[in-house]
């Protein structure tokens, strides 16, 4: 079943941005972007690990300065859907504390043919991860620490 | 506040915003959101100086401190007005 946008922004359907505590779900996603002239929906999924750099991590919580973090994404989303020729773009990140495995973060792009899709999936991402009010801040048996955040 | 005209000026001696503090920032100040009052022409980077002194932990995260002005980035130059909301964002790493 092709699935309808359930947010509508600008006028522009098959587009969805959010910031959420409760658990992602990539159908949800799929659902949100594919139209019936796709013949590609690329979707990327980011998860829980259980290090970084070698150390072990328990669990991540995220923050969120959500009503940004949206507007953020909703800029990112339709500037890719625009260059890359989308039928459609959804970003969702999650909040709270995560535990290993768990999804943080799903970005869903469709369009015509594959090779759009995942420039755009992959691009969205890199976007994300550069400029939307969303930290992370890490978990480890003996201790904790936000990312990139020196004295924090 | 609405300005008052009076005698051909405009005075305005205080104008109340509000300010958000996010992850390092947040739990350095012991705050996530304050309403504060300041005087007109204050700056973002004047804001977040006066927020230092008041909270010394975040003196170290100063060099890091993205600012966003109702949403939106913005820059330690910006004039702030009555009714704003300047939020101060550490580096950001979502994903």
């Amino acid at each position: 079943m092709i699935g309808q946008s359930k947010q509508v922004v600008s006028g522009i359907s098959h587009t969805l941005f959010e910031v959420t505590g409760e658990p992602l779900s990539v159908d949800d996603l799929v659902r949100v972007v594919l139209t019936e002239g796709d013949g590609a929906v690329v979707t990327f999924v980011g998860t829980v690990r259980d290090n970084t750099g070698g150390r072990n991590v328990v669990a991540l919580e995220y923050e969120a300065y959500t009503e940004m973090a949206e507007a953020e994404m909703r800029r990112i989303g339709i500037e890719v859907m625009e260059k890359w020729n989308l039928h459609g773009i959804a970003m969702r990140h999650r909040t709270g504390k995560l535990s290993v495995g768990e999804i943080s973060v799903v970005i869903a792009a469709s369009a015509p043919h594959r090779e759009a899709a995942f420039q755009a999936c992959s691009e969205a991402l890199d976007r994300l991860k550069e400029t939307v009010p969303v930290w992370k801040k890490e978990y480890f048996k003996d201790g904790e620490v936000w990312v990139g955040q020196g004295a924090g | 506040m609405v300005p008052l005209p009076c005698c051909g000026r405009i005075i305005v001696s205080i104008m109340k915003i509000t300010i958000k503090l996010f992850a390092s920032f947040r739990e350095a100040a012991g705050l996530s959101e304050a309403a504060v009052e300041i005087t007109p022409g204050t700056t973002a980077a004047e804001l977040w100086q006066g927020l230092v002194e008041k909270h010394p932990g975040l003196a170290p995260m100063s060099r890091s401190a993205g600012m966003a002005l109702n949403g939106r980035y913005t820059q330690p130059t910006t004039v702030l007005a009555e009714g704003d909301v300047v939020a101060f964002l550490p580096p950001v790493s979502g994903g």
